[in-house]
């Protein structure tokens, strides 16, 4: 690929207070990919996503999105930047409805195309059309799964970053949930898909990066990791 | 029959200072909905903006009802700056930390105000005070039911803000999920700080239209704090519409309590009130919900 990544990590050094999470960990996504990040539990996959897109600061390195960089900027900033988090335990706001839920996804840009946008999510996911008066903190974990990833794509994001998205959910689902990833991103979407669960990630993946104790350990793309023997027998247990 | 008629009258009073007390509350109970803080410099933040409308009256010649949007404006800026510059700088974000420092706030606001303006206890002197409308049953003055109808108005007006804008919207969204909130772009120590602006511009208003039916001094703060606790707790913590009903009944309470009991035992009512609560349900008559 000869294009520009749209999102650079390089050197990317993270912690939290005295714990260090994350060593020297880099990784490039390129324009309309689907890129995994791999690795058991633990290993630092949801605080990479959250230092990309300034919920903290890290220690040390540089994460560029779109040619800029934007290391040192704030999380709002950030998202009117387009690149948003679909994040991990979903964080949708309980109190609200499904409807002001997605509204509030379009905060940044200041109610601009709203009307359409809902349109948008609701053609995604018709169920929750049916539920848009209910409060979100009612809704099945499926269904507020898919708010959260609605809410996200209201912010008309360039990149989307899935935190564990198959977290609790029932293998129907999951699958169903893959499925959307390859449609969003025939819609004209980079994704970032940071799991746990490797054979079905690596399914849709183009690359994947597997993290191992908060480093870069394997790289490259779906189908090498796929054949290799080593994540076959330590991720695959074949 | 004559005492019912006193009573009825004590109804009435009752209601229209609860609005006032509920205005109060209503401040206080939005900062604790959004920011989960026991803001004790409410009483003491309430004292100043009192002063405020005394001087604007007494050396500026303003009628205390045309202060209301200036110190509204101007208690805005206060509470904005107090939890953006004091409270979250120093505090954080430890519960203890922020206790301590409203704590501290209001202690210094208070000896300020013992320093500045001795402890005397100042009343307004203005023509109007003594006049009256006579609703049929009552004779009632003037200022309580201006203080009445404008607490009301400013409650509807605070209610449509948080059910039916973007900012009210983004306020109840970060009294539940603030991690959520910065997910989808909210800056949430830009909520605290104007939901922090909001509460205490409430006192604003309260301040101006409880000037002309009460009186300052450096410590009335506790006065309208104590009773504020109280309905934030009766109405559900973090709960508006509860501060309103739970204002309401307390103003009701403690004015048909001194006509039983007699006005020193008037407030009896209210706190017998608030053990049962806290008793039999103490998470409030309604759920917490901002």
């Amino acid at each position: 690929m000869s294009k520009e990544a749209i999102l650079s990590v390089v050197g990317l050094e993270a912690g939290y207070a005295m714990l260090p999470v994350l060593f020297n960990v880099s990784l490039n996504v390129f324009p309309g990919e689907i890129v995994a990040v791999l690795g058991s539990n633990g290993v630092g996959k949801s605080t990479l996503i959250n230092h990309v897109v300034g919920m903290y600061r890290p220690n040390a390195g540089r994460v560029l999105f779109d040619g800029e960089d934007i290391t040192q900027e704030k999380a709002d900033a950030i998202v009117g930047r387009g690149l948003i988090q679909v994040p991990e335990g979903r964080r949708i706001f309980p109190n609200l409805s499904v409807q002001e839920n997605l509204t509030l996804g379009a905060y940044r840009r200041g109610g601009k195309n709203i009307v359409a946008n809902i349109e948008r999510v609701y053609r995604y996911f018709p169920k929750l059309k049916l539920r848009h008066e209910q409060l979100a903190g009612t809704l099945s974990g499926g269904e507020q799964q898919m708010l959260a990833i609605g809410r996200g794509l209201m912010s008309e994001p360039k990149m989307i970053m899935f935190d564990e998205p198959s977290l609790g959910l029932s293998p129907l689902l999951v699958a169903e949930m893959f499925e959307l990833f390859s449609r969003l991103r025939k819609d004209g979407l980079t994704i970032l898909l940071v799991e746990q669960n490797l054979a079905q990630s690596l399914e849709i993946a183009d690359r994947a990066y597997v993290l191992e104790n908060g480093r870069n350990a394997i790289s490259g793309t779906a189908k090498e990791l796929l054949d290799s023997a080593d994540v076959r027998k330590a991720y695959l247990g074949m | 029959m004559l005492s019912l008629e006193i009573l009825l009258h004590s109804v009435v009073t009752g209601l229209m200072n609860g609005a006032v007390y509920a205005l109060v509350a209503m401040g206080l109970t939005l900062i604790f909905g959004v920011l989960h803080i026991i803001n004790f410099a409410h009483g003491s933040l309430l004292m100043v903006a009192m002063y405020g409308v005394f001087f604007a009256v007494t050396l500026l010649g303003i009628d205390p009802y045309v202060t209301i949007p200036f110190m509204m404006v101007l208690m805005y800026f206060a509470g904005y700056g107090l939890q953006r510059y004091v409270i979250g700088n120093a505090g954080q974000g430890r519960d203890t930390n922020i206790l301590l420092i409203t704590l501290g706030a209001a202690v210094v606001m208070d000896n300020l105000a013992l320093y500045l303006w001795t402890g005397d206890t100042r009343q307004l002197q203005l023509d109007y005070m003594m006049a009256v409308v006579d609703l049929g049953f009552a004779l009632i003055p003037v200022t309580r039911i201006i203080a009445f109808v404008a607490a009301c108005a400013l409650f509807v007006a605070m209610w449509l803000v948080i059910e039916r804008t973007d900012f009210g919207r983004a306020m109840r969204a970060v009294a539940k999920e603030p991690f959520g909130a910065r997910v989808v772009g909210i800056d949430v120590d830009r909520v605290y700080a104007q939901t922090m602006g909001i509460g205490t511009a409430c006192l604003g208003a309260a301040a101006a239209l409880l000037l002309p039916i009460f009186y300052v001094n450096p410590q009335i703060g506790n006065v309208f704090v104590l009773l504020a606790f109280t309905i934030v707790v009766l109405g559900s913590m973090g709960n508006i519409v509860g501060a309103l009903v739970g204002g309401l009944l307390v103003g009701l309470v403690e004015s048909v309590g001194g006509f039983f009991l007699g006005d020193r035992l008037g407030q009896v009512g209210i706190f017998v009130i608030f053990i049962l609560i806290l008793t039999f349900r103490p998470q409030g008559l309604f759920s917490a919900r901002v």
